[in-house]
């Protein structure tokens, strides 16, 4: 029998049943979405954190203490810029959420003790007044920076420059406004109040550093920089590992490897709903066989050879199968989007969540397809045909 | 006569023997010859072995002892792979529940042997519907079984039986699922297949049926007890137009006539 023969007996029968081949059919479709829809979501996760980092700036090395134990200072960021050559830029800073007021208006916004560096470090730009100074580090100003959600939230769409804030329980003036950076994937990167390192290091009462930013030359510079900056360190502290040195590449490796996980993760809890989907189908293969005994008989009689009867019920189990797999790809894409639009988180259906899940449900229809299949091919002719 | 050089079916010494622990001996050393164009009836008690001999000269099973020789070829020590396609070459299953496949149309039950020896659809189809246009239901191709009458459901078995143009049809108590004029019908068929030259084995156990055979074989407890041949068979034809004539003119009168 030509395997297009089988198609057409195996479609004939599959379709003579609609509604027990569509039930059937459920189980896959639901696992098969399951898998487009949880993946796309791991990978929609991926995406944004891989957009965040990217929008920190180009070319960033980020430096950060190992442990609470370990103090990073101004005079460490200023070692930096003067020992190494192929920094452009080193911009120390720390950082609070911290309620900001004005009049009686407040909001909680990110504060972030800065120098002048960060400005061309992070890619910001000022829309009006002027961004932190040299001298407001050297003299702990007290002044701010805002960005555009912070104007728009607490000035209420007032002219802020000149304004008094309250920043943490201290007046502040502002003298600058930053220009709209925009929000990249879910973080806005103009809720943000600016105001000079060592300022905020007072409020805090440290001298603590949270991280500092650094630009590079260029690209390829990253790991003899990082290697650099580690040797720094471990002579400063007297042994290694003290600071974590990353650059923006090897953060993104890692952030990927985490969300890469989480992928994994979702799509191996939806295999398993596909899982249970194959099971299905070779429950109803099962019972199929058995309802058609007589009719294996019968063409036994006439001269199908058992590989003949375990083609055909093996085409049967991977139309099921593969129908269910179509039908599920269509499905979790939709859903996918649907999480996107109501969400408001970034999905991405990739050709390779599609491929694997079809492939499995391939996978699924041949495995779960074959002991049914097996069953009926060695089905004995004279028995069946007597079968009541 | 039986005993030629030349039989297209021969059994030597077959026998057949079911089951483990309790042995049953279905056949015990049955010697039988058809000769090419015989039409043979096999009767018998139920439990003589008449189902065993079938099932083995039929190919669906082989002897446990003896020789099966079909047109000069053991089959007895064939695989299941080859017994296949001796079925689908030379065999003719007539049942008698019929055996059609409920979800396909006649056309597609009589193509079912030939899908099985890879002829193309076309011709598949043309040769169905010339089989099918043979037994008398060319308009009825299309139609599922479940919309035909018992008759016309085993004619569509032999048009099955018939399209691969086997050696011999193989028929187990043909009539056995019908009223007697759709039974006398298919015995008119079955009797003109044979005129036309065909080799038919038939199963029954109705004296009536196997007395239009001309050879009878009495099989018993897995033997053959009698081998006779059957000098005057019966015209299925003339049992036709018997059975079909309509009811004597005098009652036909007396309920038609008169008073309207």
């Amino acid at each position: 029998m030509s395997l297009l023969e089988a198609v057409r007996v195996a479609s004939a029968a599959v379709l003579s049943n609609r509604l027990r081949t569509f039930l059937t059919t459920l189980g896959v479709i639901i696992g098969v979405a399951a898998v487009i829809a949880l993946v796309s979501v791991g990978e929609g996760a991926s995406a944004m954190i891989t957009g965040q980092i990217q929008s920190l700036g180009t070319n960033l090395i980020l430096v950060r203490p190992a442990s609470n134990r370990v103090v990073l200072t101004l005079e460490d960021a200023a070692g930096l810029a003067r020992r190494v050559p192929s920094l452009s830029h080193v911009a120390p800073s720390v950082s609070a959420s911290g309620t900001v007021k004005w009049g009686l208006n407040s909001y909680v916004s990110t504060v972030e003790g800065v120098t002048p560096a960060h400005l061309a470090v992070r890619n910001y730009e000022v829309a009006a007044g002027r961004f932190i100074s040299e001298s407001d580090v050297a003299l702990n100003r007290r002044v701010a920076v805002v960005g555009q959600t912070v104007v728009g939230e607490l000035f209420k769409g007032r002219h802020p420059l000149g304004q008094e804030l309250v920043v943490l329980g201290q007046r502040f003036s502002v003298v600058g406004v930053l220009a709209e950076k925009g929000s990249s994937l879910g973080m806005d990167a103009d809720d943000v109040v600016f105001i000079p390192v060592t300022t905020a290091q007072r409020l805090a009462g440290t001298n603590r550093l949270a991280v500092i930013y650094a630009r590079l030359q260029g690209a390829a510079l990253a790991p003899t920089t990082v290697a650099q900056v580690e040797r720094i360190f471990e002579q400063h502290f007297g042994r290694p590992d003290q600071v974590l040195v990353q650059s923006q590449d090897e953060l993104l490796d890692a952030v990927n490897t985490a969300t890469r996980t989480l992928s994994l993760m979702l799509g191996a809890i939806a295999g398993i709903s596909l899982l249970v989907g194959g099971i299905g189908i070779m429950n109803i293969m099962l019972v199929s066989v058995t309802e058609r005994t007589r009719e294996i008989g019968v063409r036994k009689a006439v001269g199908a050879r058992s590989r003949d009867i375990l083609t055909q019920f093996l085409v049967e189990a991977l139309f099921i199968s593969l129908a269910g797999g179509l039908i599920g790809i269509l499905l979790g894409s939709l859903l996918a989007s649907l999480i996107a639009l109501f969400g408001g988180w970034d999905t991405a259906v990739s050709a390779n969540s599609v491929a694997i899940s079809f492939g499995f449900a391939a996978a699924v229809g041949v495995g779960f397809g074959l002991f049914p299949a097996m069953k009926a091919a060695r089905l004995d002719p004279i028995n069946s045909l007597r079968y009541e | 006569m039986p005993g030629g050089a030349l039989a297209m079916l021969e059994l030597r010494g077959v026998s057949k023997v079911y089951g483990a622990a309790r042995l049953i001996h279905a056949l015990r050393g049955v010697d039988l010859k058809v000769q090419s164009g015989d039409y043979v009836a096999v009767m018998g008690p139920s439990g003589s072995g008449k189902s065993t001999l079938m099932n083995i000269v039929g190919c669906l099973d082989r002897p446990t002892r003896g020789v099966y020789l079909l047109e000069g070829q053991e089959v007895s020590r064939m695989n299941d792979d080859k017994l296949a396609g001796i079925r689908n070459r030379q065999v003719g299953f007539i049942f008698q529940t019929f055996n059609l496949l409920p979800r396909q149309t006649a056309l597609r039950n009589v193509e079912l042997p030939l899908i099985y020896r890879g002829v193309p659809g076309g011709e598949r189809r043309r040769l169905a519907a010339g089989v099918l246009e043979r037994v008398g239901l060319a308009e009825w191709a299309s139609h599922k079984p479940n919309e035909l009458s018992g008759g016309q459901q085993q004619r569509v078995a032999i048009a099955r039986a018939l399209v691969g143009r086997p050696r011999f049809l193989l028929a187990d108590e043909p009539t056995g699922n019908l009223d007697s004029r759709s039974g006398q019908e298919i015995m008119v068929i079955i009797e003109e297949l044979n005129r036309d030259g065909m080799t038919v084995i038939m199963v029954t156990h109705d004296p009536r049926i196997a007395a239009h055979a001309r050879r009878v074989i009495q099989l018993y407890d897995g033997r053959i007890v009698a081998d006779s041949p059957n000098s005057e068979p019966l015209d299925a034809l003339e049992e036709l137009r018997r059975i079909a004539a309509p009811e004597p003119p005098v009652e036909d009168g007396a309920t038609g006539g008169g008073e309207r």
